[in-house]
């Protein structure tokens, strides 16, 4: 007891210790983030390996490695030998940084922990630099061979790489070196931070992939090269190309279909209420179990399985035509209902009707059944009717949760999802089917990429604060947040 | 006085006999109608068909192909013939009718089968007038399709089957019309007759519509994958299967590349759910530690993503810059984190009362043991749900697969497979890899383009529908838990 005392007062004697700590850990993450980041891949020493190749995959990955040199390496002007060397210099640097990143994670426990874990980095730091040795003994290879179609080169990130492990090493041998050299028996660490340190994987990966991309978002200001990889910065000019007259009314048109589909949503986002509250009506249990069974299975279906069903259904020769052909006796039957552009706003609702409807009402049905048969009985013997009951009582119930859903869908007026308006899309009712999302995927595809990002973008904020918006409503009205 | 109102309702009953007699009699009223519509008013139409098989020589010869030297679907090439207004003008000359081509066309209809032959049907009001048309057609398109390569119709092997006369008409099929008009007299006399209060059965009838609406696409697939492929081909198979085989679904292991995508599929599934079980499990299970550190923060940094994403194709540049693309690890590690179950997982672990866990602790047993021996076992209710969502989503996931997998077709899944067959306009039967040997012989046994989309679509929705009935408990219970979140 004594001896945590004067060691806690220690520690907090000496906050420089804290404030490199501080640094080493934070150079620690840089170094892991930068793995993953191309423009800085210690191990692009040749002009041919792909821009777009970070050293995580240069560790992982031979043929996307050996992308742009399979000639040389058929000619037999480079050995795969060489390429080896160069992988194992990536995944000696990677173990390197796994070792820092252990090292960072110990400085989290007690006084013992803490020591052991800034030793680490001295090791973590060596094996670096060991890799970069490996990389550049690669290099070294590489410029021995005389052929047009190798350029050796030496890549900022091995620069930077060296650097980072240096750094990295110095500041945890001085906070080693300031740590008090009395320690506890044994290595400890504080119940929040183990937590933290075993939850560390899933943030991780969240962060990869849910909150990585917006890095990509780079691409709304710079130039987007084919592999990848980064251009020129281009100021403000996408945001001019998308709102300047060529592309405006495209737009236009675009906002329209989306807003106009989004809002036919929404104004019939009482369906699946009504579908609830019906099928209570209904006295039989049987029959609710039965209908809720097989209305709720083309929710699982896919859009692009819709889409077939949707082609066997109403093609040239699908079961429509056929029917009115052959069992109607309608000569001349052979609409391709698919292909045409009437009314598609009103189709494409009533096929997401088709698909959602019956699980859309399952959270109403649930909250039907959780509603106090007490209610019903007393509103019964005041002389109520069914419709009274409805309404009094079975309504109100369901207010809340129909209340939620109607705001998220109103925050979600932007996102009406691909899919659906990919699978359905055509030549003829391509006009008035696109909407934002399906337009950013059709940019894409055409090679507007940064067009594509910039609508994204601005969908992915506006999408944000129309949330928080609703989130607001949501708390001024019923003092209950959504979110 | 509502006991007395009761009874007043109940006395002005009809007997029950009358009512059955009253839904009988308007039911066969009804069927009486149809016939009659069917016999006197609707003018009985004859189909007949002939064939053509194309000779393939034609396409070699013709300027298009001199220059495109690429594979193509021959009886695509010819297809834009078959609607010219020339050959329909000539094929109305030559059955000896005063049509313009816009009415001949209508009298008209055309399938493909494989890539080589055309079945030319055509109608008309008497059997030896379908003929006559089907006839002439045949021939005017034989001529157009010569014309078309520079050649003479002598010059070329084209192979000419001429139509049958046919035996009785195809319209107005009286069983069928007889039966649908019953049905419906069924329905609305028994809403009418059957004296349930009339709200009820209003909405019974309007559920069981809807009810039938959602099932029905799903079995007029299943039926015309079963049936005789030519009566599918001709749209004779509407209600029932007829001549049923299940050669469809045997032929499927022809069809190049559909191996790989189900394999691919299959072990996304597998492995994609499991992991994705496991770390929403870990993830749900640590979330519930009040003592964490920044416990708050980590926990909306991760609910947040549900609501906010920075948009498709960044999400694809980031899967580029990972490495990702044309890569399997793609479908598998981006869905471990799925936040909506990691919240179902935490509700219900909150649900868990405390004192097993505290116990646990109390005898020694260290955080990984308390969630391998306490917590999953407990939760495993909740891990099933989840792992069903997981299951379908894997199985149904194409967006992934359209954007990561360009160059590596052997990498989409089943759905985007599925995705680039519907989208081939040309003759589906190309893709079948013993397509080389086919003859117009044996075209009875072989897949038309059409019946290969629907028995793969019934491929891909089968084990769904296989799973469903077992799982919609925990559907339900998922999306209950869900409404209650956390």
């Amino acid at each position: 007891m004594q001896a945590n005392v004067s060691l806690t007062r220690r520690a907090a004697a000496k906050p420089k210790a804290n404030h490199l700590l501080r640094l080493n850990r934070v150079l620690v993450i840089l170094t892991g983030l930068l793995v993953f980041f191309p423009q800085v891949n210690p191990g692009r020493i040749l002009a041919e390996i792909n821009h777009n190749l970070s050293l995580f995959t240069t560790a992982l990955s031979y043929s996307t490695v050996t992308d742009g040199l399979k000639l040389a390496l058929r000619r037999s002007e480079i050995t795969p030998g060489m390429i080896y060397l160069l992988m194992a210099g990536a995944i000696v640097m990677i173990l390197g940084i796994l070792l820092n990143v252990a090292g960072a994670c110990m400085s989290l426990g007690n006084n013992r922990m803490k020591r052991v874990g800034c030793l680490l980095p001295v090791g973590g730091g060596a094996v670096m630099l060991a890799g970069v040795g490996v990389i550049w003994a690669a290099y070294r290879g590489f410029t021995g061979v005389s052929s047009t179609r190798v350029t050796p080169m030496v890549p900022d990130g091995l620069w930077v790489f060296a650097a980072l492990a240096l750094l990295i090493t110095v500041s945890a041998l001085l906070v080693w070196l300031r740590l008090p050299k009395e320690v506890e028996e044994r290595m400890e660490m504080e119940e929040k931070y183990r937590l933290f340190l075993m939850f560390l994987p899933v943030l991780v990966l969240t962060f990869i992939f849910c909150y990585l991309p917006i890095y990509g978002w780079r691409f709304a200001f710079f130039d987007y090269q084919p592999d990848g990889s980064m251009g020129d910065f281009m100021g403000l000019y996408w945001f001019n190309l998308l709102f300047g007259q060529a592309n405006l009314s495209d737009m236009v048109r675009v906002l329209r279909n989306t807003l106009a589909m989004s809002g036919l949503g929404i104004l019939t986002s009482w369906f699946p209420v009504a579908f609830a509250i019906l099928l209570a009506e209904v006295k039989s249990t049987k029959f609710q179990r039965f209908v809720q069974t097989f209305t709720t299975i083309p929710n699982f279906i896919s859009w692009v399985l819709v889409y077939s069903i949707a082609l066997a259904i109403f093609s040239t020769d699908g079961f429509l035509n056929s029917f009115l052909r052959n069992v109607m006796g309608v000569t001349g039957a052979n609409t391709d209902y698919l292909a045409s552009a009437d009314h598609t706003w009103l189709k494409m609702l009533l096929w997401g009707t088709w698909k959602g409807l019956g699980w859309s009402a399952i959270v109403y049905i649930a909250g039907i059944s959780g509603i106090d048969q007490q209610l019903y009985e007393a509103a019964r013997v005041d002389g109520a009717n069914r419709f009274r009951c409805i309404w009094h009582i079975t309504v109100p119930g369901l207010m809340p949760t129909y209340c939620v859903m109607l705001l998220m869908s109103v925050a979600g007026i932007l996102s009406n999802g691909m899919e659906q308006y990919l699978v359905f899309h055509n030549a003829i009712n391509s006009d008035v089917i696109q909407v934002l999302d399906l337009y950013v995927y059709q940019m894409f595809q055409s090679g507007s990429t940064e067009l594509s990002i910039v609508v994204g973008m601005a969908k992915s904020i506006i999408g944000v604060v129309l949330l928080f918006a609703a989130n607001g409503i949501s708390k001024a009205v019923r003092g209950e947040s959504i979110i | 006085m509502s006991q007395a109102k009761n009874n007043n309702r109940r006395k002005k009953k009809l007997p029950l006999l009358t009512r059955f007699l009253l839904i009988v009699g308007v039911t066969a009223l009804c069927g009486l109608v149809a016939w009659a519509y069917s016999t006197f008013i609707a003018v009985p139409v004859y189909q007949s068909t002939a064939r053509l098989e194309v000779d393939s020589a034609l396409l070699e010869d013709s300027f298009w192909y001199a220059n495109n030297n690429s594979a193509v679907d021959l009886c695509d090439y010819f297809r834009a013939e078959l609607e010219d207004e020339a050959t329909l003008r000539r094929a109305a000359e030559g059955a000896g009718l005063t049509l313009s081509a816009k009415d001949m066309a209508k009298r008209v209809s055309a399938s493909t089968y494989w890539t080589t032959t055309f079945n030319l049907s055509g109608t008309g009001t008497s059997p030896e007038e379908a003929q006559t048309v089907a006839n002439a057609w045949a021939q005017a398109m034989n001529e157009a399709v010569a014309a078309k390569a520079g050649k003479d119709v002598a010059d070329t092997t084209s192979k000419l089957t001429a139509a049958t006369l046919p035996e009785s008409p195809v319209s107005p099929n009286l069983v069928l019309n007889v039966l649908i008009a019953c049905l419906l007299g069924l329905l609305v006399s028994y809403a009418v007759f059957s004296q349930q209060p009339l709200f009820e059965t209003i909405v019974t009838v309007v559920f069981v519509i809807f009810t039938l609406l959602c099932i029905f696409p799903f079995y007029y697939l299943f039926i015309n994958t079963i049936s005789d492929n030519s009566l599918v081909s001709a749209g004779l198979i509407n209600f029932y299967p007829k001549g049923v085989h299940l050669t469809n679904y045997y032929n499927l292991r022809d069809v190049s590349d559909l191996g790989s995508s189900v394999i691919v599929t299959v072990a996304r599934t597998i492995l994609g759910t499991a992991l994705m079980v496991v770390c929403s499990a870990w993830a749900g299970y640590l979330v519930t530690k009040t003592g964490m550190w920044r416990r708050k923060l980590w926990y909306r940094a991760l609910v947040m993503t549900m609501y906010f994403n920075a948009g498709l194709i960044p999400w694809y540049t980031n899967m580029l810059m990972l490495g990702l693309t044309d890569n399997f690890l793609a479908y598998i590690i981006p869905g471990m984190i799925a936040p909506y179950n990691i919240i179902l997982v935490k509700t219900y672990i909150e649900s868990i009362p405390a004192s097993l866990e505290e116990s646990a602790i109390i005898d020694g047993a260290g955080t990984g043991t308390v969630f391998v021996k306490i917590i999953w076992p407990l939760s495993i209710p909740i891990l099933a749900t989840i792992s069903i969502f997981g299951a379908v989503g894997n199985w149904n996931s194409f967006q992934d697969s359209l954007l990561l997998m360009t160059s590596r077709p052997d990498l989409y899944t089943l759905q985007h497979r599925l995705y680039t067959y519907l989208n081939q306009s040309t003759n589906l039967a190309a893709i079948m890899s013993s397509s080389s040997g086919a003859t117009a012989q044996n075209v009875e046994n072989m897949l038309s383009g059409k019946v290969i989309k629907y028995t793969i679509s019934m491929v891909t929705i089968i084990p769904i529908l296989l799973v469903y009935p077992f799982m919609q408990r925990f559907f339900v219970k998922g999306i209950m838990l869900g409404a209650v979140k956390g």
